[in-house]
């Protein structure tokens, strides 16, 4: 007993119950605190928000659509139908009867339907049984049987035909009743729809109200914890996308952005256009996100291009990149914001955007609408960052610097000794960056053990160089001997007199000819006189292949005066500052002590002072240049004797090794703890200072950094960070990135060729371009004052539409060996001596980013893009037009033309884009007899041969209009006739009047077809439609090649 | 004739073509006898200006400077240009007389701009007579119509130079046969001052347009004597506009029913 009672309160029951009660109570809290915690979510509070926003907006639109006219309206139906009402009520045992006498119809109609439909169904069951029992019967089954079945088939057909009979009587009268009744109801009806029709929209807005009111009743109940697993408006919004993936490292998977969750406005483009954030609406609506766009968000979701914690639903967990320190300091006050460590994927500042269209569009030239990104691009392009980093899109392209092959018979060794150790001192636009007296190579820093400054090191490095790079030169090419008489102001006016033949399309003159927007494609020649020869500079000018065949620079075929003249006017461009500078000669010292630092790496110390000391002085020094030159990759941007195929000596940034995926850890921040630990801000602060990471660290001169400086400024730094961090190893599947057709890669290549040969220097193409404008300027009237619209008038050609303008044939050949075309323009189409491929791609290009083949089809286009405008105003001409500069003009144009051409294809509309190149479009016929004679009239009445020539010499007043011997070779037919409806639309700004005129009707009028013309013995019968086509047939016909008509006629 | 219907279907071939947005209206005089079609609204801009208490500005412009001879125009180009003038004809871009009257200065009061006037109904006509603009220098209220007539037995055209930023559209348009026959009518939708026209074909015709929008506005004559009539009483800036002399300004005074007077003399030598 005793030990039962102890086995039984083996524990003090009292303290026990209590830590019961009290660990229950604990769990209680802790559960309803859990439940609690999962329910009140962050997310919450912003839907609940939206939702009271919805709701608002609502109303506004309720208020907006549902006017008084509207409910004056309604009151007046609503009178209507009580009325109706009444009057029926009026007229109620009629009423009555009739609907009795429906209803009784209408059980009797049903009745007799389904006898009927049963007897059928009988019948067609019997028939099938006959025709199986009849072909058993047939191949020696029970005939019997088969006679049987018919029998019984054809008693159902007899009674399924009596029940249709008497199921067709019913209907009758069932039709009868039911329209005697609906007569009597009409009235009521009627009325009842028309409320109906008028309210539509309002009860749709009010569901809506109902619907997003989070404090109606049914809303309340749907939210309660635990219960709100049914479809509660509150709730995590997913897109799952199954062709793009996640890299959670070792595993990819599919992506699952929960970012709708909280930014829920994002697709409604015009609601919330404006709104606070997380409800704005995207700011590209028609680029992104919304279902017309070409990155739906259903397919493409948000974190391919934000990045981010995609799969979070709070602010810290999404891991949002603030803009800028405020921003920065703002998220940290109101959010808890700071960096996630266990992602490695922040989201890209809206600096960095454009970084993510690459990934899937690195076959295109230029990303339309990715202005950053491309200009980020360009900048590889133009400074040739791929000659020391191997990045992928760039693969094949021409170094970029000049080669070194014959150095020596262009300038001299004092020149490059200069020109190497700053660039800048001599040509401060160059793009050659600088290697020495940078921030850890100061000129005046010690060298340390050495006595000596660290001056004489860099100079010994740059004397060893040169020795080496002067020793490598190839075989002397023969140059032309300068005449030594030219004229220098005459060569001025050559060179960039009011535009000149075209130099200042590629090259700036900053003295002569300044400019705010000066062409930087080839190198600015204000002091070039200090660099080259006058024999080099002659033969170069007369034609650059001569000494470098694969120079970009084309030959701008001129005379051997004209070369000499442009020769002496470069010759007087001269730097005497630089020339005036010297170079200091580094000791002999300085030289052993580079050899012993490179020697002591493999030998001891006495051993590399042995060797050094057993040297030859000059070869020492030749030998060290060329291990400085590997050392510093000068063979990545210019060709050396022997390094033709050497490895780019700096880090891969694309590929496998893409830097814009690189891991933060990788990167060497050495000392610098205030910079931000991203891959951007590392990144901006390299190529700002590419050396800073050496600050305040201990190195071996042969540890030192040694990428050079390029001075960019911080938007060129910004814009390359966003093309740098576009290569990204983000797996892309092929469905999803961008697939050239055919077609389209033969216009990316056109483009590349554009850029170049820079045919923008000079010609406008895809409305971008012509930059050598703006130098021919000033171009006077007779009377000697600046005359508006002149300047104009010898602009080289506009080549928008070129492709619909010109035959290929013609093209191809005018490409090939350009002849002067208009007389009377400075400035001349060179010879670039394309291959027969690259003329080829540049022809494909015109003709195939042209959008129509005829005049229906533009008109048509024409009749899109203004529809596009409608529904998209910032592609209206009005706010194209307003843009600021040329580029965003073009850029928008390009965008707006892509998604036209797309909506306009998905109508089945056709572009030269989508025809068999070459196109040539429909010939015209032979004229004959009368049509002849008056088209022979025109030419002459219309005054044509007073401006055109009809051969290549003869000179007539407007000097600026073509040959029309050259139209038929050169022009489309369907152009032509388009061109003289219209000239000044297809080329702005052309002295080419309009001579025909349109009038309200539509009808196209001729001043020849008039009373007066017959005054005038000018007359020609038809209209301007007749004209035209004459005029048109007639330039295209064998007579007038053969018998063109003279301007004396 | 298939393709030529489908070349011109729409009005837009013209219309958005250009793709620069003016607004002017052009109808080729002769043919179409319809009346023009409608305007785009015009825009009732500020407080309409009460027309019933006017005064006039009458006055005289000078040239005072360093004596400039006139440069020369040689019609060499054109052998008919030629056959009407056979020896060079003095330039029209400054003329003066003896006495120092400048002739073809634009005068026009500054702050009536914004305001509303009713459009006249009246054309203003520019005529291409003997190779030559008559008149050189003339002004045009906004939406008024403006003929322009070639009355030369050879063909003209007529081009023009909305200035930068204009949102008036350009147009360069052929008369090959003299008269009503070619003669275009053109309206300017946007207020615009000194547009440029001229010929292509014989570089030495020029003029200037001022597209106003309101009706106190006129050009110098021979005598360098100008008068503005039925402006608004009120006091006002007064410019004189020289394609050559550049602008001076004067205030004026207009007392309804009163002339007020203005002399203006440009002192410095023409560009």
């Amino acid at each position: 007993m005793e030990k039962e009672k102890r086995e039984q309160y083996f524990r003090n029951v009292g303290a026990l119950n209590l830590i019961f009660l009290v660990s229950s109570i604990v769990m209680f809290i802790t559960i309803v605190w859990a439940i609690w915690a999962d329910w009140d979510r962050e997310y919450k509070k912003y839907q609940r928000e939206f939702f009271a926003l919805e709701e608002v907006k609502a109303e506004q639109q309720l208020n907006s659509t549902w006017t008084d006219e509207q409910k004056n309206a309604l009151a007046q139906l609503e009178t209507d139908l009580h009325n109706a009402q009444a009057q029926l009520a009026q007229h109620q045992t009629k009423a009555n009867e009739l609907e009795d006498a429906f209803k009784k119809e209408d059980v009797k109609y049903y009745d007799h339907q389904q006898r009927m439909n049963f007897a059928k169904a009988e019948y067609e069951s019997l028939r099938y049984d006959f025709e199986v029992a009849r072909q058993e019967g047939e191949h020696g089954g029970d005939q019997h049987h088969a006679d049987v079945m018919q029998a019984k088939m054809e008693a159902k057909l007899k009674e399924y035909t009596e029940r249709a009979e008497t199921f067709k009587t019913t209907e009758r009268v069932w039709t009868e009743a039911k329209r005697n009744l609906d007569e009597f109801r009409q009235a009521v009806t009627a009325t009842e729809k028309k409320i109906a029709a008028l309210t539509r929209d309002r009860d749709t807005i009010t569901k809506k109200i109902e619907q997003s009111d989070l404090s109606e009743p049914v809303n309340r109940v749907r939210h309660i914890p635990l219960l709100d697993f049914v479809n509660p408006l509150l709730r995590v919004r997913q897109i799952s996308v199954s062709d793009l993936y996640d890299d959670l490292n070792f595993l990819q998977v599919p992506k699952i952005d929960a970012c709708t969750t909280c930014h829920m406005g994002i697709e409604k483009a015009q609601a919330y256009a404006t709104d606070k954030q997380p409800f704005r609406a995207h700011p590209r609506p028609e680029l992104f996100v919304t279902s017309a766009s070409p990155h739906p968000m259903d397919k493409f979701g948000c974190s391919i291009c934000h990045y981010g914690g995609n799969q979070a639903t709070t602010f810290v967990g999404s891991y949002h990149s603030p803009r800028n320190d405020a921003q920065r300091e703002e998220w940290v006050k109101n959010y808890h914001w700071h960096p996630l460590h266990d992602w490695d994927y922040p989201q890209l500042t809206a600096e960095l955007y454009e970084a993510s269209c690459f990934k899937c569009h690195a076959r295109r030239v230029e990303v339309p609408g990715a202005s950053k990104l491309n200009r980020g691009k360009e900048i590889v392009e133009r400074y040739g960052c791929f000659g020391c980093h191997k990045i992928e899109a760039f693969d094949g392209y021409q170094r970029v610097g000049p080669d070194l092959y014959h150095i020596t018979q262009k300038t001299t060794e004092e020149w490059i000794l200069k020109w190497v150790k700053e660039p800048k001192s001599f040509r401060p636009t160059t793009r050659m960056p600088q290697f020495f007296n940078l921030a850890n190579t100061r000129d005046d820093k010690d060298w340390a053990g050495t006595g000596m400054k660290w001056q004489a090191r860099s100079h010994a490095e740059i004397e060893a160089m040169v020795a080496f790079l002067t020793s490598k030169v190839k075989e002397p090419i023969e140059l032309q001997k300068y005449p030594g008489s030219g004229d220098a102001a005459r060569g001025k006016q050559v060179f960039g007199g009011q535009g000149g033949v075209g130099c200042l399309a590629c090259h700036a003159m900053t003295d002569d000819f300044p400019t705010a927007t000066p062409n930087n494609h080839g190198p600015e020649l204000s002091g070039v006189g200090s660099k080259v020869n006058a024999d080099w500079l002659f033969t170069w000018v007369k034609n650059p292949r001569h000494y470098r065949p694969d120079t970009a620079m084309p030959n701008l075929r001129l005379t051997d005066e004209e070369a000499t003249d442009v020769t002496a006017y470069l010759l007087t461009k001269k730097n005497a500052e630089f020339e005036a500078a010297t170079f200091e000669r580094a000791p002999e010292k300085a030289f052993e002590q580079i050899w012993l630092d490179v020697l002591t790496d493999k030998m001891a110390r006495d051993e590399a002072e042995r060797t050094v000391a057993a040297m030859d002085r000059k070869q020492r020094k030749i030998d060290l240049g060329k291990r400085l030159v590997e050392r510093y990759g000068c063979f990545g941007c210019h060709k050396i004797d022997g390094y033709e195929a050497a490895n780019p000596i700096g880090t891969e940034l694309s590929g496998s090794q893409a830097w814009g995926s690189k891991d933060v850890e990788k990167l060497d921040f050495g000392l610098l703890h205030s910079l931000p630990h991203t891959r951007n801000a590392w990144f901006q602060q390299k190529i700002a200072d590419t050396r800073i990471f050496d600050e305040g660290r201990v190195k071996l001169p042969l540890e030192l950094l040694k990428m050079p400086k390029f001075n960019f400024t911080p938007e060129q730094i910004s814009d390359l960070a966003v093309f740098i961090q576009s290569l990204v190893v983000d797996r892309i599947v092929p469905e999803v990135a961008e697939q050239l057709t055919p077609p389209q890669q033969k216009v990316e290549a056109g483009r590349k060729l554009v850029k170049h040969y820079n045919c923008r220097g000079c010609h406008e193409v895809e409305n971008l371009g012509g930059n050598i404008r703006q130098h021919v300027v000033a171009w006077l009237d007779p009377n000697g004052n600046e005359d508006p619209g002149e300047n104009e008038k010898h602009y080289p050609p506009t080549l928008n539409g070129e492709g619909f303008k010109t035959q290929p044939e013609w093209l191809f050949g005018f490409l090939k060996a350009p002849t002067k075309l208009r007389q009377g323009i400075k400035v001349r189409m060179p010879t670039f001596a394309f291959t027969d491929e690259e003329a080829n791609t540049l022809v494909s290009y015109f003709n195939h980013q042209e959008l129509w083949q005829n005049a229906a089809d533009r008109d048509l286009w024409l009749k899109k893009v203004e529809d596009y405008g409608v529904k998209n105003p910032a592609y209206t001409v009005d706010a194209i037009d307003a843009l600021d500069t040329p580029a965003q003009k073009a850029e928008q144009l390009q965008l707006r033309d892509l998604a036209v051409k797309n909506l306009y294809r998905g109508q089945g509309g056709k572009f030269l884009f989508d025809v068999q190149w070459p196109y040539r479009g429909a010939w015209v016929d032979e004229l004959k007899g009368t049509d002849l004679a008056d088209a022979q009239r025109l030419v002459v009445n219309a005054e044509c041969l007073k401006c055109h020539p009809t051969d290549a010499h003869t000179k007539t007043t407007m000097d600026l209009a073509p040959s029309l011997s050259l139209t038929a070779q050169r022009l489309r037919p369907d152009w032509t006739l388009l061109w003289l409806h219209a000239p000044g639309a297809l080329q702005p700004g052309v002295a080419m009047p309009q001579f025909f005129t349109q009038d309200n009707n539509g009808t196209w009028f001729s001043p020849l077809a008039t009373d007066a013309a017959k005054k005038e013995g000018k007359f020609v019968a038809g209209d301007g439609e007749r004209h035209m086509r004459l005029l048109r047939d007639y330039l295209f016909s064998k007579d007038f090649q053969q018998n063109p008509p003279s301007i004396n006629n | 004739m298939d393709l030529i219907r489908q070349l011109i279907a729409p009005a837009a071939l013209i219309a958005c073509l250009g793709c620069g947005e003016g607004k002017e209206e052009t109808k080729a005089a002769s043919s179409s006898s319809g009346t023009p079609a409608a305007k785009p609204a015009d825009t009732q801009k500020a407080p309409a200006v009460d027309l019933s208490k006017t005064g006039t500005i009458k006055g005289t412009v000078k040239y005072t400077g360093p004596k400039v001879e006139p440069r020369m125009n040689k019609m060499d180009a054109d052998a008919k240009c030629k056959e009407m003038h056979p020896e060079p004809v003095p330039a029209d871009d400054f003329v003066v007389d003896a006495s120092g009257n400048l002739q073809w200065t634009f005068l026009y009061v500054k702050e009536l701009s914004g305001q509303s006037f009713p459009t006249p109904t009246e054309q203003v006509v520019l005529n291409q007579k003997g190779c030559h603009y008559e008149p050189h220098v003339l002004g045009v209220m906004v939406n008024q119509e403006l003929k322009i007539l070639n009355s030369d037995n050879l063909m003209h055209n007529i081009h023009s130079y909305p200035v930068a930023g204009s949102k008036n559209k350009g147009f360069n348009e052929a008369q090959a046969i003299p008269g009503d026959a070619t003669a275009k009518v053109k309206k300017f939708a946007y207020p615009e001052k000194a547009m440029k026209v001229k010929c292509d074909v014989h570089t030495w015709m020029g003029g200037y347009i001022h597209v106003m929008d309101h009706p106190c506005f006129a050009v110098s004559s021979t005598t360098g004597e100008f008068e503005i009539k039925g402006c608004p009483a009120g006091e006002y800036t007064l410019v004189a506009w020289h394609e050559r002399l550049g602008e001076q300004t004067q205030k004026v005074k207009v007392d309804a029913g009163a002339t007020a007077t203005a002399a203006f003399d440009f002192k410095e030598a023409p560009k």
